[in-house]
């Protein structure tokens, strides 16, 4: 998909005109990605002398994470954060991070997206018509439900679980014993709370700024998957900016990229106290029999880990 | 036309009834036998999508669409039938647009895939300029017939309501 | 910008142009007039609008109404409210109403409660010595109760456009519609003490309540169904329009043996017509309200209220006024999906609950359906019931009166709204 000449009009002229970007995400006020973009905006335009400007609609306003993306991809929004599951519809190489505990801890993380591997995977996103201003964070995912703290399979076993429609994430949760349920997500915290499932999958980020913790009582540590939230901006219209403004936008994209990961990594902390103080029940890491899922999923990487060719190999060997 | 008509009235009455199933499915099998499938939903809301575009088109026959009729009717006959001219060529402008749009969204979108089918989303958006030159055919036939006739508003027996 | 939007808009509508297609064209005449953004936003944004699962939900319980009204459903619920309030003075009336409140509680429209009720109640009315004007007004204004009792497409469509939980909708809209029923009775048990309508009726007893009631049981048991499936948990709101449907197609093929093959064909059929033209207009008003958004619209109109320092009780009043006007204009749908993302952060930014707004906004509209000159029940009220128009705007004014007090209750008073059973 590339339309970038209906779009470059947009912007073009020589240094000094103004620059308006539109920025369309789903995320409410309390959540990191506002506070990253809010942060990115100031940044971007005190080091353009206000030349470049941020027109923000958080709160999914311009529609909903699919949406969004392709918004941007069409070049009717100029720019959005979005978490990776949405974005494999445009790069089908993202799923690979969709991998369930793929991950050893967070630093693995961040040494596997600031290496060879993210740089890959930026690669491929701009190959859609897009242009990759830095790979941040929603945080990794961990179960809740509310019925029983989550340690091993054991527990899993038969709980009906919310899930989204992808064949991965239904045969993950096979794997692990429980009873996938696919429901769009405005329907999630009802059927939650109506018990139509027990339980889902969650950041932190996004179980407290939902209110997800008034229906479910217990939530387990397990890494479950990492989301990360690229930032991207149609190639087009960034195309379109005088070269110095395309400079500093992708210079604060990436050292945004360390500070939004900590904002939203303190943001945890902050959450897990209060959740904590809400009467969630929190099992750590270290409780949880990580070695016992890793076997249960031992299916499931045999029949995805091939889609991704690889990839799956060498993130598990990044150090 | 009515034969057209006729067709794309059981194409959208067969995807209404396919919806009622689908979803009637994923709740059978979830509550008596645990079962879920990724794919259920999301066809049924294409669906849902394919025919609220192509329903759109033989909602003219039957005069359904919603509009604010008070103004006109108290108009003369002549100027009358001259603003309808006017209503009928804004409405297909709005169409060609949609038509035209529809055609290039598909060519852009063919990379995209649907969540769970997996499907590039290019077929999916294939409804709105089939849609859409059905919808200017109905037009063109409603707006001579009701010049014609006129009539005050067409009204094929009107669907139950 | 939205200046020339909503002269555009305001010209298409005038010269009779479909609401939806007014909404579309306005909308990208003016990003063609800006020129910043590719149209392609045109069918990305009309089908994002409708590529939602809990929209679903309102072609079903369309759909679902219209199996039970061809169904032989209404003929029973009229039998079992009789044997319940057919001895009161204007027996017939009050029959009327109960009838129509226990068919909203099945039925998510208005127009298809009048239909049901009305064409059997307003010949039956006639022949008993009412006004043929004042017994369509009562089917008019008691069909109105089909879209605040659940299950509802207007709320449907509401929850969807404010994001709020269409099951915290369902139960909030139960209080308030049976307030409009029993004042509607009181208003109709009034007017026949004037009249003198409906003397000597038969007295009722147990035996007869009982046999009606088994006639009427599998009607009765939909919303048991419907309800009582959502809040136990066996299934959401947009899976209970579905079982709905196939309840409602068990029931009016196998037992009650009313439908066939044809009958269901046209009851797809017109089910996927009126579908249509709702949907049609979501797709294009969401394109619209984009546009709206994009330019800041509904902020600037809260922030405009905020900063007239106006009591919370005033901008309430003048929301409800708005509401009114706009409902005596223009469809309940159409000004659902328009007003929703305009007015209800002016309606948050004062401490309402978007919950409750949307019953109060519900209700307005639903007056707005009996309100001269575009009221849609009046319409539909005067066709089943062979009544003219001007007489039956004249019979409604006590009963509109009424709801104006009711939509003034029901929004100064949140816990007639928000007594929900659900909330912990
Ligand atoms: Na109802
Ligand atoms: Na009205």
């Amino acid at each position: 998909g590339n339309d970038s000449e209906k779009t470059e009009g947009k912007a073009s002229g020589g240094d000094g005109d103004s620059i308006v970007i539109k920025v369309g995400h789903i995320a409410p006020e309390e959540h990191s990605y506002t506070k990253g973009l809010e942060e990115f905006a100031k940044r971007v335009e005190e080091k353009t002398d206000g030349q470049v400007t941020f027109d923000m609609h958080g709160n999914g306003q311009l529609g909903g994470e699919r949406e969004v993306v392709e918004q941007v991809q069409l070049g009717t929004l100029d720019m959005t954060m979005v978490t990776a599951g949405p974005l494999t519809n445009f790069v089908p190489e993202f799923a690979v991070l969709e991998m369930p505990f793929l991950f050893r801890d967070i630093d693995h993380v961040y040494a596997t997206l600031d290496g060879e591997v993210g740089d890959e995977l930026m690669e491929k996103i701009d190959e859609q018509g897009f242009k990759t201003l830095g790979l941040w964070e929603n945080g990794f995912r961990h179960l809740t439900n509310d019925k029983k703290p989550i340690t091993s399979p054991k527990d899993t076993k038969g709980m009906k679980i919310r899930t989204i429609e992808n064949d991965l994430y239904i045969d993950t949760y096979k794997a692990i014993g429980a009873d996938p349920t696919p429901i769009a997500f405005p329907e999630t915290y009802t059927s939650l709370q109506q018990g139509v499932v027990d339980g889902m999958d969650a950041s932190y980020g996004v179980f407290h700024s939902t209110k997800l913790y008034e229906v479910q009582g217990h939530l387990s540590e397990v890494d479950m998957h990492y989301a990360a939230a690229p930032v991207i901006i149609n190639q087009g219209v960034f195309e379109g900016y005088p070269e110095d403004v395309q400079k500093v936008l992708m210079e604060t994209g990436k050292e945004m990229t360390d500070v939004q990961r900590e904002i939203n990594q303190e943001m945890e902390q902050e959450q897990k106290e209060e959740l904590k103080e809400q009467g969630v029940e929190i099992v750590e890491k270290s409780d949880v029999d990580m070695e016992a899922f890793e076997k249960t999923l031992q299916p499931v990487y045999d029949k995805y880990e091939s889609e991704f060719g690889d990839l799956v190999e060498r993130i598990k060997a990044v150090e | 036309m009515d034969r057209l008509n006729m067709t794309t009235e059981w194409l959208t009455a067969l995807f209404l009834a396919v919806m009622v199933l689908l979803i009637f499915i994923q709740i059978v099998s979830r509550l008596f036998f645990s079962v879920s499938f990724s794919w259920t939903e999301e066809v049924a809301r294409y669906l849902m999508i394919w025919s609220t575009f192509l329903g759109a088109s033989f909602a003219f026959k039957y005069g359904a669409h919603i509009g604010v009729e008070v103004f006109v009717r108290k108009m003369p006959r002549i100027i009358k039938n001259i603003v309808q001219i006017i209503a009928s060529l804004a409405s297909l402008a709005f169409f060609v647009i949609l038509i035209s749009m529809g055609w290039e969204i598909i060519g852009l979108s063919m990379v995209q895939t649907s969540p769970a089918l997996d499907i590039p989303m290019g077929y999916v958006y294939i409804i709105f300029p089939i849609s859409g030159v059905l919808m200017i055919l109905n037009l063109i036939d409603v707006t001579i017939k009701s010049i014609l006739h006129n009539e005050n508003d067409v009204t094929n027996e009107v669907p139950m309501d | 910008m939205a200046t020339l939007l909503f002269i555009l808009l305001l010209v298409l509508i005038v010269i009779n142009v479909p609401i939806a297609i007014a909404l579309g064209l306005a909308t990208i005449v003016v990003f063609i007039v800006a020129g910043n953004v590719p149209l392609v936003i045109l069918p990305q944004k009309m089908f994002a609008a409708l590529d939602s699962f809990p929209l679903m939900a309102a072609p079903f319980f369309i759909l679902a109404g219209k199996l039970m009204e061809h169904g032989g459903i209404s003929e029973r619920l009229i039998g079992f409210a009789q044997s319940l309030v057919g001895q009161f003075k204007g027996g017939l009336a009050h029959v009327s109403i109960v009838a129509c409140v226990f068919f909203a509680a099945i039925s998510g429209s208005a127009n298809a409660t009048t239909a049901a009720i009305g064409s059997i109640m307003i010949p039956a009315m006639v022949k008993a010595g009412y006004d043929r004007n004042f017994a369509t007004a009562i089917q008019a204004a008691g069909g109105t109760t089909g879209i605040v009792i659940p299950p509802s497409v207007p709320l449907v469509l509401y929850g969807v456009s404010a994001s709020v939980s269409i099951s915290s909708l369902f139960i909030a809209g139960i209080v308030p519609g049976i307030l409009l029923g029993v004042s509607l009775m009181i208003v109709a048990y009034i007017v026949s003490s004037v009249k003198g309508y409906g003397k000597g009726a038969e007295k009722t007893n147990i035996k007869r309540i009982v046999k009606a009631f088994k006639e009427s049981i599998l009607a009765l048991f939909m919303p048991i169904i419907i309800l009582g499936g959502i809040y136990g948990g066996f299934f959401t709101p947009t899976e209970a329009s579905v079982v709905a449907v196939v309840y409602g197609f068990i029931v009016g093929w196998f037992v009650y043996k009313k439908i066939n093959l044809k009958i269901l064909r046209k009851i797809l059929v017109s089910s996927s017509v009126t579908t249509s033209v709702i949907l049609f207009i979501i797709a294009t008003a969401a394109l619209f309200g984009m546009l709206l958004t994009r330019e800041n619209v509904p902020q600037n109109i809260a922030n405009m209220f905020l900063e007239a320092d106006l009591s919370p009780f005033v901008i309430l009043l003048l929301l409800n006024l708005f509401l009114l006007v706009v409902g005596t204009f223009m469809e309940t749908i159409a000004s659902i999906i328009i007003l929703t993302p305009i007015l209800l952060p002016v309606a948050t930014s004062i401490g309402v609950d978007p919950t409750h707004f949307g019953i109060i906004m519900i209700t307005n509209l639903a007056i707005g359906l009996i309100t001269p000159p575009v009221g849609v029940a009046l319409f539909v009220g005067a066709q089943v019931g062979n009544a003219r128009y001007e007489g039956v705007v004249k019979a409604i004014l006590p009963f509109l009166f009424m709801m104006i007090v009711d939509v003034l209750l029901i929004t100064f008073i949140p816990g007639l709204t928000l007594v929900n059973i659900m909330d912990k």
